[in-house]
C-alpha cells in the first residue's frame, strides 16, 4: 500500500488508479475507499479543508521546524555539523522543541529509532551532510524494522552543486536509497514544509520506515520565505483498514476445522497495537503461540499458550501429539526457515503489508489490513460459527496440556537462573537477578545475540515489561543510543539496556555522552564474556582449519580486557564491575538506586563463556612496537 | 575443555529452529539405565547427537553449568525433572 500512497500523493496515479491498485492488493473496497479518503487531502490539486493549513514567513529552517512541530515532534535529535546552523538560529524562536544532541550520526539515528519504537511516534533527526555514511548502519536497521523516522541533512550550497566540490559527491541521496522508503533533495525553499509533510506521511504509513531529505545549506539560511504549513491532523492517516470480510470468514473456517493450529506472531502485531485482540483470539481457540524473531514481544511471553520460539513446538508436540495442521501467521515476515513440520500445512497470513504478503510462501488465505481489525474479525466470525460450549469442548485438552507444560518449563528456567552461580557469572543468573529487582513495568532494550535470553526470564505484556530490540537488521551499534531514545519516550518507566561487550564496542560509547548530558537514567548492563560469541560459534564449529587448530582470529576480546565502567566514568557515569554471582544483587540494587536519583549507570558483568572456543584465548598477536627499528 | 565444542552446534542453531525434527531414533542410544535417562532422551537429544553427551569431557561443576545454561536457553525440561537429570548427567558422565 505504501507504494500506492506514494504514487498517489506524487501525482503519478489517479484516484481511480489508486482504488484499482488497492483492489489488486487484496484490500476490500471499503478499505480502499477509507485509505483514499485519508490520503486525499495530500493528492496534488486537492482542496485543503479549513484549518489544515496556515501561511508562515521565515527562513527555510523556520519552516522546517514549524512543520515538524505540527507533525508532533517533541524532540529534535541532532549531531553536530555546520549545516545544523540554520536550525540553531531558528530554535531560538521555537522553544517548544527540545534539542537532544548525540556525538555521531549513527548514534543520533539509533536514539531517534529507540524513541520511535517506544513512543509509536515518528522520530526526527538531523545531521551533517557528510554524516550520511555514518548514519546508514542504523538507517538500515530502521528500514528493516519499518520504524518511522524522518531524517534530514544539509547539502552542498546551490552554486556548488555538481562540481565535486568541498563535502559533496554527485547524487549523495542515492547512498540512502536502500535504507529509506523515500528520499529527496529539496531545492525549493518555499516547498520545504511540503516535502517534510510528505516525508512524515510516507514514514508513517504502515509498514513504516525511514525517509530522508537533504537541502542545500544556503537555502536553509534563506530568509523571507513564505510557505504553507500543514496542520498536525492533516498528517494523520487512519490505518485501521478493514480486511476483506469474505476472506476473514474463509480463514475462520480453516481455523475451526483445524485439530492442531499454531499461531506465529511477528512485529506487525505490536506496531498495530493488536496484542489484546490477538490474545483474545488465541484464548478463544486455545492456539499455542510461537514468537517470530522480533524487536518487540508480540504476545505475552508468560501466557499459558506461549511456547517460545519455533523450536519449542517439538516439546509441545510431545505433550499434545497432534500434528500441526494450520498455521496462522500474524504479522511475521516469511519464510520460516526449515520448519519441516510445517510442510504442506495450510498457512493463513495476516499482514498490513500488501506488497510482501504471500511473496515467498504459498498461502491458503491472505488477510490484508490492520491486524487488530483482522483479529477482531476472526473472533466475531468464529463466534458466529460455533457456540462457546462447542469451542470449549474442542479446545479444553489442548489448553490444559499446553498450560501445564509451559508452566513447568518456565518454572524450571527460573530455577536454573536462581541456582546458577560462580565466577565468571553465568548469564541466566544475571537475568534472574535483574528480573527480580527491576520494576514490573520496566523496559528492556536489548542488543544481545539472541532474543531468548530475555524472553525466557522477563514477563513482557501490555501490563508488564516491554521489550525493544534486537533489530531485525542485526547491524550492531544500535542498542545504547536506542535505550536513550526509549527513556526519552517513556521517562516514567525504568529502562535497562542489555548489551554484549562485542556489541558495545561497535562505536556505542558515544551515546553515553548523550545519556550523561541530559540526565537520561538508563542502566546499561554489559554481559562481558570477552568474546563475540555468535561469530566464535559460527567460525570455530564448522570443522574448518581455524576450529581444528583452536585459532580464534576475530572473536576473542579479552586482550585488552576492557573495563567498561572506566569508559562510563569518562562521561561522569557511575558504574560497577561484577565478577561473581554473589556480587550481582547488591550491584543491581545500587544501579537501580542511581536511576531513581536521576543518573545513568553502567554495570559490567563478567560472564562465563560456553560453546566452541570458549576456552580459546589465542588471537593473532602482533605488536607494531616490536617491528620498529627506531624506538620513536 | 572439550565440552565447549561438543555443545556448540545446537547452541548456535537452537534459536534458528532448524533442528526441529532432528531427534532421530535415539531410543537405542547407549545411555545407561537410570532415573533421568528418559528426560535426557526426550529433551537433550532433540538438538544434540548422543556422542555430544557421551564424549563430553566435563566435570560435575561444568555439567551443572551446561544443564542450567541449556534450560535457560529453552531446553524444555520440566521443573520436576531438573534435579533428576542433573544427577544422571553427573553420575554417568562427569569427569572425576
Amino acid at each position: 500500500m505504501r507504494r500506492l500512497v506514494n504514487e498517489l500523493v506524487s501525482g503519478r496515479i489517479s484516484r481511480r488508479g489508486f482504488l484499482a491498485g488497492m483492489a489488486a492488493a487484496s484490500f476490500s473496497p471499503a478499505a480502499a475507499r477509507s485509505a483514499l479518503q485519508s490520503v486525499e487531502p495530500f493528492v496534488p490539486g486537492s482542496p485543503m479543508p479549513d484549518g489544515y493549513t496556515r501561511e508562515v514567513t521565515g527562513t527555510c529552517a523556520d519552516l522546517l521546524l514549524e512543520q515538524i512541530l505540527e507533525a508532533g515532534a517533541e524532540y529534535l535529535f541532532v549531531s553536530n555539523g555546520s549545516g545544523v546552523g540554520p536550525v540553531c538560529d531558528s530554535l531560538v524562536d521555537h522553544p517548544g522543541l527540545q534539542l537532544i544532541q548525540a556525538t555521531q550520526e549513527g548514534q543520533v539515528v539509533s536514539i531517534a529509532d529507540g524513541y520511535a519504537k517506544a513512543s509509536g511516534k515518528t522520530g526526527f533527526a538531523m545531521f551533517s551532510r557528510v554524516g550520511l555514511p555514518h548514519s546508514t548502519s542504523n538507517m538500515y536497521n530502521a528500514m528493516k524494522d519499518r520504524t518511522p523516522l524522518v531524517l534530514f541533512s544539509d547539502h552542498a550550497d546551490s552554486d556548488r552543486l555538481g562540481t565535486d566540490s568541498h563535502e559533496d559527491v554527485d547524487a549523495w541521496i542515492e547512498a540512502s536509497r536502500l535504507y529509506t522508503k523515500w528520499r529527496w533533495t529539496a531545492h525549493e525553499p518555499e516547498r520545504i514544509a511540503e516535502w517534510v509533510r510528505k516525508a512524515y506521511k510516507i514514514a508513517n504509513v504502515l509498514p513504516g520506515g525511514p525517509t530522508y531529505i537533504r537541502t542545500p545549506r544556503d537555502l536553509l539560511y534563506r530568509s523571507g520565505v513564505k510557505a504553507t504549513i500543514y496542520a498536525g491532523q492533516a498528517l494523520d492517516i487512519p490505518m485501521d483498514l478493514q480486511p476483506d470480510e469474505q476472506e476473514i470468514e474463509r480463514a475462520a473456517k480453516f481455523l475451526l476445522a483445524s485439530a492442531s493450529p499454531l499461531l506465529y506472531v511477528g512485529p506487525e502485531v505490536s506496531q498495530t497495537q493488536a496484542r489484546p485482540a490477538l490474545v483474545e483470539l488465541a484464548e478463544l481457540l486455545a492456539i499455542p503461540v510461537v514468537q517470530h524473531r522480533s524487536f518487540y514481544a508480540d504476545f505475552p511471553n508468560f501466557h499459558p499458550l506461549y511456547l517460545g520460539e519455533l523450536n519449542a513446538v517439538r516439546s509441545y508436540q510431545q505433550v499434545y501429539p497432534v500434528p500441526i495442521d494450520c498455521l496462522l501467521n500474524f504479522g511475521a515476515r516469511f519464510p520460516i526457515r526449515d520448519a519441516g513440520f510445517l510442510q504442506n500445512v495450510p498457512i493463513i497470513h495476516a499482514s498490513v503489508d500488501a506488497a510482501t504478503i504471500g511473496r515467498d510462501t504459498p498461502l491458503a488465505s491472505a488477510l490484508v489490513g490492520h491486524l487488530d481489525r483482522i483479529a477482531r474479525g476472526l473472533i466475531e466470525s468464529i463466534k458466529s460459527m460455533a457456540t462457546a460450549r462447542q469451542l470449549e469442548q474442542r479446545t479444553a485438552e489442548r489448553r490444559a496440556k499446553c498450560a501445564a507444560h509451559m508452566a513447568s518449563v518456565r518454572a524450571a528456567r527460573l530455577e536454573a537462573g536462581r541456582n546458577s552461580r560462580g565466577e565468571p557469572v553465568p548469564w541466566p543468573r544475571l537475568m534472574y537477578e535483574l528480573n527480580r529487582q527491576m520494576e514490573k513495568d520496566a523496559v528492556v532494550v536489548e542488543e544481545l545475540g539472541t532474543e531468548y535470553k530475555t524472553l525466557n526470564f522477563f514477563s513482557f505484556a501490555d501490563d508488564g515489561m516491554m521489550k525493544i530490540g534486537r533489530t531485525e537488521g542485526r547491524a550492531l551499534g544500535w542498542g545504547v543510543g536506542a535505550s536513550a531514545g526509549v527513556k526519552l519516550a517513556l521517562p516514567n518507566r525504568q529502562v535497562v539496556s542489555l548489551q554484549g561487550d562485542g556489541g558495545f564496542l561497535f562505536g556505542q560509547t558515544d551515546s553515553l555522552w548523550t545519556m550523561s548530558r541530559y540526565d537520561i537514567p538508563v542502566m546499561t548492563v554489559i554481559t562481558n564474556n570477552r568474546s563475540y560469541e555468535e561469530t566464535r560459534w559460527q567460525v570455530l564449529n564448522r570443522g574448518g582449519r581455524a576450529g581444528q587448530t583452536h585459532r580464534d582470529y576475530i572473536s576473542y576480546l579479552g586482550d585488552p580486557d576492557v573495563d567498561f565502567t572506566k569508559l562510563a566514568a569518562a562521561y561522569n557515569i557511575p558504574g560497577e564491575v561484577v565478577s561473581n554471582s554473589e556480587q550481582l544483587q547488591p550491584a543491581i540494587q545500587r544501579g537501580l538506586r542511581t536511576l531513581r536519583e536521576g543518573r545513568p549507570f553502567m554495570l559490567d558483568v563478567r560472564t562465563r563463556r560456553l560453546g566452541a572456543g570458549a576456552e580459546v584465548s589465542w588471537y593473532p598477536d602482533f605488536s607494531v612496537a616490536d617491528q620498529r627499528t627506531r624506538k620513536v | 575443555m572439550k565440552i565447549a565444542h561438543e555443545w556448540n552446534i545446537a547452541v548456535a542453531l537452537l534459536p534458528m529452529g532448524i533442528l526441529i525434527g532432528a531427534g532421530a531414533a535415539l531410543g537405542q542410544a547407549p545411555f545407561p539405565e537410570g532415573p533421568g535417562r528418559d528426560t535426557l532422551l526426550q529433551v537433550c537429544t532433540q538438538c544434540h547427537a548422543p556422542n555430544r553427551i557421551l564424549e563430553a569431557d566435563a566435570t560435575a561443576d561444568e555439567w551443572q553449568f551446561i544443564l542450567y545454561d541449556m534450560i535457560a536457553r529453552g531446553a524444555p525440561v520440566h521443573e520436576d525433572d531438573v534435579d533428576v537429570l542433573e544427577k544422571y548427567l553427573i553420575d554417568n558422565f562427569a569427569v572425576k
